[in-house]
């Protein structure tokens, strides 16, 4: 038997409020390890052509093979589910000890399917799962909710829960846990919404924490792993690297002296004044605490206060993206306002790139006159940001369209070109002009545009694995295929994916093989991660993504960025996407029976 | 007066591994040093170009994205020159793999270190340096240069590109 599992599943189903458990099966753990990749198997088996917001959807809440143990920055949890903004497979991610604490409690994960008539949470606590009344919870924000249930189960009991935002459908509606850490993309919440389902309780103590097979092994695993994480000259190392002072959001002021930071809805490619929402200025003006996760060294996380009329807002975190999305992207750099709108965004459980994205286009709509009703907003209008986002969240007036996604948006209103979105999706912060990989790793996300299945700017801006030219479109398809491969795989341990940049497929293998208790290559770890991602597009192709489907939208194709660094710059994806192709060896994007034989999948789907 | 960083055979050929070369672009410093060390040139021009096989990096940067010769240097600008391979060799720059890591696969794949600091392996002899780390904004992230020399370089180095694999998020 392998080791790292409770090798207990739940399967909830809210209709009937029937749970059975069942044990995963050993040949789907070896293939598809955990998390994302076990996650995506059971959607897979689920069906490619079910309603996202209907019963028969799956939501899959999964750890991995390294949850709750002492591994580092094995924090993350994955929700997967079919998308309700896209309508491919997605899986999105937290951090915090929701994670840790399931495998303590007793699973691997929780198949949620069904709905209930009734608002309910679950409880997950000692192998079992028990299904309670929430309707007092419906209604409220994430952050009363996380309060309401602490207080009821006790302060070690973890809660991650929806906010309005899921309740009303809200098609990029998210989960929050740890008050503030979010599975951001996918719409995932108001996947939990359409059942009904407002939380989940979590309690487990470490005294379950699963043992390694091989203790040896084990010791040495994790001797390499915490020496190059905590190595002082990575960005990781505590205290000292660049990634632990200041959080994601250290990328802010780089990206736009490189004019890849994408602007008024992407219409330019840098902003003044980027400095006032960057991580060295909040780091200096506006951060309370370095917060961390379950077993990481590197506390990315930053608690902040921020101040509006006249009342003094704590929350966590002022993540990058976030930053861009509710103040750059907006057309403002606005330490305060911004810092305001992600906590609003967190408050009603909505995807801050997403949300960001929707605030950006309604601007772009009505600056142009393509939107003309009353509560359209200008770039730079803060108040009418906030306004819009709480719109947004209750669907009220515009904010009733928006919700449904920028992309239906911009179509409904006529002008689907300023949407910036792929598969649905919208992108995140960075500009496929001044980082051409992000283009073509963006157009091949099987989630969607994200910046999480393939991190370009690893070697475009960090050097990492090696140094590649921005600008240039050469060798990008046959980096970003390396990447998703490797993102699927730590994705399914689940690690968190900044453990990328201090570990290799050599320590995974060794901490994987110590606790599987069987040896791994780092060969095989990349093959894993392939396996995964051609499943996910298969499914993406059953479920109507076919040929045609790795697009861009058309501004970064066309209008040429207008930002040093960048300037003149548009992104060569044609280029790009043939030489992805023939290295994943898709046709047109699609996954020739051949390669899913070779990864075992066709003849594992019709088993 | 910005620094210039040389590596493998350029610290043979210079008896030297850092030095501060006067110029305000990348084209003035190589011309500059190349008065110091003569037998320079045929290692980094051909004709008045610069070589296609040598790599010149600015800040972590390959100047021929850069404006080549052209591009501008402020003083406290560094370079690395790296060497072309010779003999079927293999070499490139690695970041965020600490030279210890590296030392560590290398012996647990049966590499014997010299006294010289390099490492052989069946049928490879392996060389490596820390080079300048790549500084972007308050992001410093380290880069190891790192040659594979020998009749199964091949093999070996994609054994190292592998275990070198990074991504991020």
């Amino acid at each position: 038997m392998l080791g790292g599992y409770a090798h207990r599943i739940a399967r909830i189903d809210l209709t009937s409020g029937k749970v059975e458990y069942f044990a995963p099966d050993p040949k789907d753990l070896e293939m598809y390890v955990g998390g994302r990749g076990l996650g995506v198997k059971y959607v897979f088996e689920n069906g490619p052509q079910v309603d996202p917001l209907g019963p028969e959807n799956l939501l899959c809440i999964m750890n991995g093979p390294l949850s709750g143990t002492r591994a580092k920055m094995s924090g993350r949890l994955a929700v997967v589910t079919k998308s309700p903004l896209t309508g491919t497979v997605t899986d999105s991610h937290m951090g915090g000890w929701t994670a840790a604490k399931l495998k303590w409690a007793g699973f691997d994960g929780l198949l949620i399917k069904g709905a209930s008539e009734k608002p309910v949470y679950l409880l997950v606590k000692d192998g079992e799962v028990s299904i309670h009344d929430a309707s007092d919870l419906w209604g409220k924000t994430t952050h009363e909710v996380h309060r309401l249930l602490q207080e009821r189960h006790g302060k070690e009991a973890d809660v991650m829960a929806i906010g309005p935002a899921g309740e009303n459908l809200v098609r990029f509606a998210n989960w929050l846990n740890n008050d503030e850490r979010a599975a951001g993309r996918g719409g995932t919440g108001a996947v939990a919404g359409s059942k009904k389902l407002k939380a989940i309780v979590v309690v487990g103590k470490q005294d379950k924490m699963p043992q390694p097979k091989d203790p040896e092994l084990w010791k040495e695993a994790d001797r390499l792993a915490s020496a190059t994480i905590n190595d002082p000259k990575n960005v990781t190392a505590p205290k000292k690297g660049g990634l632990s002072l200041y959080g994601t959001n250290v990328l802010m002021n780089i990206t736009n002296v490189m004019g890849a930071l994408p602007t008024y809805n992407a219409q330019h490619t840098c902003i003044e004044g980027a400095e006032k929402i960057s991580g060295e200025y909040i780091r200096e003006h506006r951060l309370i605490k370095d917060n961390t996760c379950h077993a990481c060294p590197v506390a990315c996380k930053k608690m902040v206060e921020v101040h509006i009329n006249g009342k003094t807002i704590r929350f966590e975190s002022y993540e990058y993206e976030s930053a861009w999305a509710l103040g750059a992207h907006a057309g403002h750099t606005d330490t305060d306002w911004t810092g305001y709108a992600i906590y609003l965004c967190n408050a009603f459980g909505m995807d801050t790139i997403e949300a960001g994205n929707a605030i950006a286009v309604l601007m772009e709509a009505t600056e142009k006159g393509y939107y003309q009703g009353e509560d359209g907003i200008r770039f730079g209008d803060k108040e009418g940001e906030i306004r819009i986002l709480e719109a947004i969240a209750y669907r009220k007036g515009v904010g009733d369209m928006l919700a449904e996604g920028p992309a239906r948006f911009a179509k409904a209103i006529g002008h689907p070109e300023i949407a910036l979105e792929v598969k649905g999706q919208s992108i995140p912060a960075y500009d496929p002009r001044g980082l051409k990989g992000m283009g073509i790793a963006y157009a091949t996300s099987n989630r969607g545009a994200c910046h999480l299945r393939a991190y370009t700017p690893a070697s475009e801006i960090l050097g990492v694995p090696y140094k590649t030219d921005p600008l240039a479109w050469e060798g990008k398809g046959k980096l970003t295929k390396l990447f998703q491969d490797l993102s699927a795989f730590t994705d399914s341990l689940d690690l968190c994916k900044f453990s990328q940049f201090a570990e290799g497929p050599e320590e995974y293998a060794k901490q994987l093989a110590a606790y599987w208790g069987r040896p791994v290559s780092p060969e095989e770890i990349l093959k894993i991660g392939e396996r995964i991602y051609n499943l996910e597009r298969y499914y993406n192709n059953l479920a109507g993504w076919a040929e045609g489907s790795d697009y861009l939208p058309k501004r970064f194709l066309e209008e040429p960025s207008d930002c040093a660094g960048s300037k003149g710059q548009r992104t060569e994806l044609d280029l790009m996407l043939e030489e992805y192709y023939r290295e994943r060896g898709w046709e047109k994007g699609v996954v020739p029976p051949a390669k899913l034989q070779e990864l075992g999948i066709l003849s594992q789907a019709a088993d | 007066m910005p620094k210039v960083n040389l590596y493998a055979t350029f610290r043979d050929l210079t008896g030297t591994s850092q030095l501060q070369v006067e110029g305000r672009t990348v084209g003035e410093v190589l011309a500059n040093l190349v008065r110091r060390y003569p037998q320079m040139r045929e290692e980094l021009f051909e004709g008045e170009a610069l070589a296609e096989r040598v790599s010149v990096f600015l800040e972590g940067r390959d100047v021929r994205y850069l404006e080549g010769l052209s591009t501008p240097l402020a003083p406290e600008a560094t370079l690395d020159l790296f060497p072309p391979v010779a003999g079927g060799g293999l070499e490139g720059r690695f970041g965020a793999l600490p030279p210890w890591l590296l030392e560590h696969y290398l012996t647990e794949w049966g590499g014997r270190k010299l006294a010289d600091g390099t490492y052989t392996l069946p049928g490879a002899r392996v060389r490596f340096a820390e080079a300048a780390p790549l500084a972007v904004g308050s992001l410093s992230i380290p880069q190891l240069w790192v040659e594979v020399e020998g009749e199964e370089a091949g093999a070996w180095w994609k054994r190292i590109v592998l275990a070198a694999s990074r991504g991020g998020g």
